[in-house]
């Protein structure tokens, strides 16, 4: 059988640990594509990583900013000191009000990603990053518009994560899920995301106890993967 | 809880890089030689790429409520003021 989601696969894959694998390939001199995609096959990467760098907890770690009830106020102050900034330069590109505030959500998500994130260093105010990404943004939004755009030596260093935009059958895949189980998606989120303990879970989508959700949150990996098989097989990904 | 929970949540465990190296060696070897578990490793990671963007999504319209907070309040006025001046 034909590997499933042969390309995709290959972006999805968790960035950061990517970020390291990918330098380190290219260290050794390898054939990235031949390593790592010949038939989608990536798996045994996950045990050498780890094996390369012990140090590196892949798991991922708890962060006070990246829970809900604080995380409003911390967005609504980065959009008082840094919106100013990337609606300058998207109006300085002719651009709209519109655009400047989707460019600017983005960048704010890409930076608050990646300032939770343990193995990013963000190494500059949230200012000055969120602006970069804002122009990365900018230029693959418009390509035409973006070939003047100068971007200084930290700029120039930044990226947009290599999984941001998803493609057309993800976001189908998502939006059936989204109908079938909005329950389940919301709770894993809460989970991997928002790093909830099984006894905040508990509480907040009211289960009995720790034992009793996180039987739940198997079932709803659970019930999310059929969801993903049955619609990729739909949209006859498995077999093209 | 099933075998079938149970092997979800080993093949987390995995896709998380929370296992011991041994283990996870093992577990890979075991992946290559059974094509189902394979399959469902494929599928479950595709999850949690799924996810990831839900959790962008949700991100999102969390910041809407921002903006949207942000430029209908009344003592922000000056803020709103010098964004609308530069479009």
């Amino acid at each position: 059988m034909h590997s499933p989601f042969q390309g995709e696969f290959y972006f999805d894959f968790n960035e950061s640990l990517w970020r390291l694998l990918y330098g380190h390939l290219r260290s050794k001199n390898t054939n990235l594509k031949k390593n790592i995609c010949p038939e989608g096959d990536i798996f045994p990467i996950i045990c050498t990583y780890k094996h390369m760098r012990p140090e590196l907890e892949v798991l991922p770690a708890q962060s006070i900013s990246s829970s809900a009830p604080p995380r409003d106020a911390f967005f609504e102050e980065l959009y008082e000191s840094a919106f100013p900034a990337v609606a300058g330069f998207v109006s300085q590109m002719n651009g709209s009000f519109q655009d400047a505030k989707d460019i600017f959500q983005d960048a704010l998500i890409i930076y608050f990603e990646r300032s939770t994130d343990p193995q990013f260093s963000v190494n500059a105010t949230p200012e000055r990053y969120i602006l970069g990404i804002a122009k990365h943004l900018w230029i693959r939004k418009f390509k035409e518009k973006g070939k003047n755009i100068s971007l200084n030596t930290f700029e120039a260093a930044l990226s947009i994560p290599v999984d941001f935009f998803p493609s057309v059958q993800s976001k189908r895949v998502l939006q059936f899920i989204e109908q079938a189980g909005k329950k389940c998606l919301d709770l894993l989120r809460s989970f991997y995301y928002d790093k909830l303990t099984m006894k905040e879970l508990a509480q907040k989508f009211e289960y009995s106890s720790e034992h009793s959700v996180t039987v739940q949150k198997y079932k709803c990996i659970e019930k999310v993967r059929e969801s993903v098989k049955e619609r990729s097989i739909t949209y006859e990904d498995f077999f093209e | 809880m099933r075998i079938s929970l149970n092997n979800i949540r080993t093949i987390e465990k995995y896709l998380l890089g929370a296992m011991d190296q041994e283990t996870c060696f093992l577990f890979e070897a075991e992946i290559q030689s059974d094509p189902t578990l394979k399959f469902n490793v494929y599928v479950q990671q595709k999850v949690m790429s799924l996810l990831r963007i839900y959790h962008r999504k949700k991100l999102k319209a969390e910041l809407e409520v921002v903006h949207q907070r942000l430029f209908g309040d009344p003592d922000k006025h000056v803020f709103k003021q010098s964004i609308a001046q530069l479009f």
